[in-house]
């Protein structure tokens, strides 16, 4: 069962970054973001909040992104949760790995924060797509 | 177009610009002492810093400088876990003073896809 795209759990250490990616997902797209500054923190988030999508950076404080979906993957309550991942690091054996490894999409940084909404409403309408059929 | 967005982005945009100077300083001053010592952590203390210049400076209009960090980040990756020769240690130098360069540069919206 889908539904609209409400809440977002956006993690991030770069403090600005973060902001920013915050300001823009609520500005542009009127949707629910709750920061999160390192990966230690996303599972105690998460016990509060509970998220439509997770975007998150891969190279943060404490786990890395990589770590942290691990474990979500792993998790019966959260496991079902898609991650976006957003970074600079987009080679293409690069976001082949974050593929596989259970993220449904990856954002390249730097991104247009104008145009970052529309992006993140694309990823979610073409995973919601995949869940129906 | 979102005025409101665009209006609070631009706070963001000029920290930036104001803190630039000094991560450009920064990276100088790591790789002083690294080109002079050779020191593993100090080397990845450059290339997160590098990595981190890649994914931010495009977001605030500074693309070129974005992709040359990218450039230098990934091209050190190549020898990690061993001190750089005298071959790497140049082309180091020379894309570092690219950097300073772009730095430098003013920027610049229009540019995004």
């Amino acid at each position: 069962m889908t539904h609209s795209l409400q809440k977002i759990l956006v993690v991030e250490d770069e403090p600005d970054i973060g902001s920013i990616v915050k300001i823009a997902l609520e500005s542009s797209a009127n949707l629910q973001v709750e920061l999160c500054t390192s990966g230690d923190k996303v599972f105690e988030t998460l016990k509060q909040y509970t998220p439509d999508l997770i975007l998150m950076n891969v190279m943060i404080k404490g786990m890395d992104g990589l770590e942290v979906i691990k474990l979500l993957k792993q998790s019966p309550k959260f496991a079902q949760i898609p991650i976006v991942f957003l970074t600079a690091r987009t080679q293409p054996n690069e976001i082949k790995y974050y593929l596989d490894n259970g993220a449904i999409d990856v954002i390249a940084k730097p991104f247009d924060p104008l145009n970052l909404a529309t992006h993140v409403k694309a990823i979610w309408e073409k995973w919601t797509n995949e869940q129906r059929s | 177009m979102n005025r409101d967005l665009e209006n609070a982005l631009r706070v963001f945009y000029a920290a930036f610009a104001k803190a630039l100077p000094e991560k450009i300083n920064e990276l100088e001053k790591l790789w002083q002492e690294l080109s002079t010592t050779w020191n593993e952590a100090k080397a990845i203390e450059l290339r997160n810093r590098l990595h981190n210049l890649h994914g931010s400076a495009g977001i605030y209009g500074y693309y070129q400088l974005g992709q040359a960090a990218g450039d230098l980040f990934y091209y050190m990756k190549e020898f990690s876990g061993r001190p750089a020769e005298t071959k790497e240690k140049q082309k180091i130098t020379s894309s570092l003073q690219e950097i300073i360069v772009l730095a430098k540069a003013n920027p610049v919206f229009n540019s995004r896809e």
